[in-house]
């Protein structure tokens, strides 16, 4: 019986071949913009990993009890004794720490997700392209982030973040209301990512917070591995 | 024209929902194209340790055995600890690769990433290019990592350990010439195997190889996994239908 073919062996290698055509087809991606690859921070003054400005800066748009607690960091590290931030303490940064705490990030772009690859202790920021976000999340330390294509823009949103992560290596508090939105676009030929990142936060913040974050592309293809625990053990002992 | 396509399309899919099944549809379609080793997998048969075909022993020389005996019994007096549990450091290969929870394989541009929800391990291999040389390698839990295609095999080429990791959950030591070389295969649209061949001199006599197979889990999304915290389901998504593993650590 091998090798010869009936009228419904033909039929099934007919339909075969068309579902591998159908399915290629379908599988082809619409052209958006790559941001593979291993992404360094900009270094551009002004967009570091604290909230810059000490002396001079504008707070108002925090809630009081948020204004008074990195005011409290501050005083604290001023004199000599900082208290330890997420990153210190080898805790998850959570969304947005984990993309500006100043470590190298590695994006690997999918139709359906889009992976950020932390290399600050090995941190994963799963991105779940054109879904929505569940009804009945649990808060945690990353949320759950969403993503869409805006043109050229990738609109990542990320709600279902506990209010145990800290907004920005500052030290900044937050609620388990925060709404974290980035906004990325490639610049200079695909070279430098711009991020824009919208904070709104009814409990913590009394107006969006919006600030920018540049990224330049870097050399490699992966990030290297950075295990946080090993590396504080000080900072365990004390 | 249009109108004619429109018939033809439907006679096929009229003859074909009777001629094929849809996971023979989609099994064919990921034949022709090679769908490779991606997709979320959650190992069918975890072990805590290393069983090597026919449940053989372990080739350790005499002093590896003497090292294997001693964290057994300070891990057991607790005057040892296990960083991959109490630290949530990176557990290495090929622990990592063996652990009881699901892990997402990637495969994109000249890299496949392994993404393994235990630790929130990341663990990339490059396609292309060699190891770093001895000067220029950087230990690290999870190596260095190479890897080539061979007629639908990942073989991943794997050096430069930190010696402080253990092979396995019950605590088999190694040394920093630990070589580990992991084959994997899909043996159907929804199996993966994996065969890892540990060769360690300052350890084990001579190498062997260990074997586990996966099951391809597309209703599984990886979970947060955050050091000394329990273990949860954020959406609901991950229950239906699943029991979770927890590790037996």
């Amino acid at each position: 019986m091998a090798g010869k073919v009936t009228a419904r062996t033909g039929w099934r290698q007919l339909c075969r071949g068309s579902a591998i055509a159908w399915l290629s087809l379908s599988t082809v991606a619409v052209a958006h913009p790559d941001f593979s690859g291993v992404w360094e921070h900009s270094r551009i003054p002004g967009e570091g990993e604290y909230i810059d400005g000490k002396d001079t800066r504008d707070l108002s748009f925090m809630m009081p009890w948020v204004e008074a607690e990195v005011r409290r960091r501050e005083e604290a590290s001023l004199a000599g004794n900082p208290i330890p931030n997420a990153g210190v303490l080898c805790l998850p940064e959570g969304m947005p720490n984990i993309m500006t705490s100043g470590h190298d990030l590695q994006i690997i772009q999918t139709e359906k997700e889009v992976l950020i690859l932390a290399e600050s202790d090995h941190q994963i920021l799963p991105v779940y392209m054109n879904v929505n976000h569940p009804g009945n999340l649990l808060p945690s330390w990353y949320g759950h982030s969403i993503g869409r294509w805006n043109g050229d823009t990738l609109v990542i949103d990320t709600v279902g973040l506990n209010a145990r992560s800290l907004i920005d290596s500052t030290g900044t508090p937050h609620s388990e209301a925060l709404h974290v939105v980035v906004r990325m676009r490639l610049e200079n030929g695909g070279k430098r990512i711009e991020a824009v990142f919208t904070l709104e936060d009814p409990l913590a913040l009394r107006r969006p917070w919006v600030y920018t974050r540049h990224f330049e592309k870097g050399e490699g293809g992966a990030v290297s591995e950075y295990a946080c625990a090993e590396n504080n053990e000080h900072y365990q002992a004390k | 024209m249009k109108t004619s396509n429109t018939i033809r399309m439907l006679v096929l899919l009229t003859g074909c929902a009777g001629a094929m099944t849809a996971a023979e549809v989609v099994a064919a379609a990921a034949a022709k194209t090679g769908e490779g080793v991606s997709g979320i997998w959650w190992i069918e048969d975890y072990a805590r340790e290393l069983l090597p075909p026919d449940n053989a022993d372990l080739p350790f020389t005499p002093e590896g055995r003497l090292r294997y005996e001693q964290n057994l019994a300070q891990l057991k007096a607790g005057a040892m600890p296990d960083v991959g549990v109490t630290k949530c450091l990176p557990e290495g290969l090929p622990r990592t690769m063996f652990a009881p929870y699901p892990l997402q394989i990637v495969q994109h541009g000249n890299y496949v990433t392994l993404i393994h929800e235990v630790n929130h391990t990341f663990w990339s291999v490059a396609l292309t290019g060699g190891h770093p040389g001895p000067d220029d390698l950087e230990p690290a839990f999870m190596g260095d990592s190479i890897g080539h295609w061979d007629h639908g095999m990942l073989v991943i080429d794997s050096i430069g350990f930190k010696a402080n990791s253990f092979l396995d959950d019950t605590g088999v030591p190694h040394g920093t010439q630990l070589h580990v070389t992991t084959r994997l295969r899909r043996l159907s649209h929804t199996r993966l195997e994996v065969i890892a061949t540990v060769d360690d001199p300052d350890t084990f006599s001579k190498s062997f190889s260990v074997r586990h197979t996966y099951e391809w889990r597309p209703d599984v999304s990886l979970l947060e996994y955050a050091c000394g915290e329990d273990h949860r389901v954020l959406t609901g998504t991950r229950t239906k239908g699943v029991t979770l593993k927890w590790p037996a650590k």
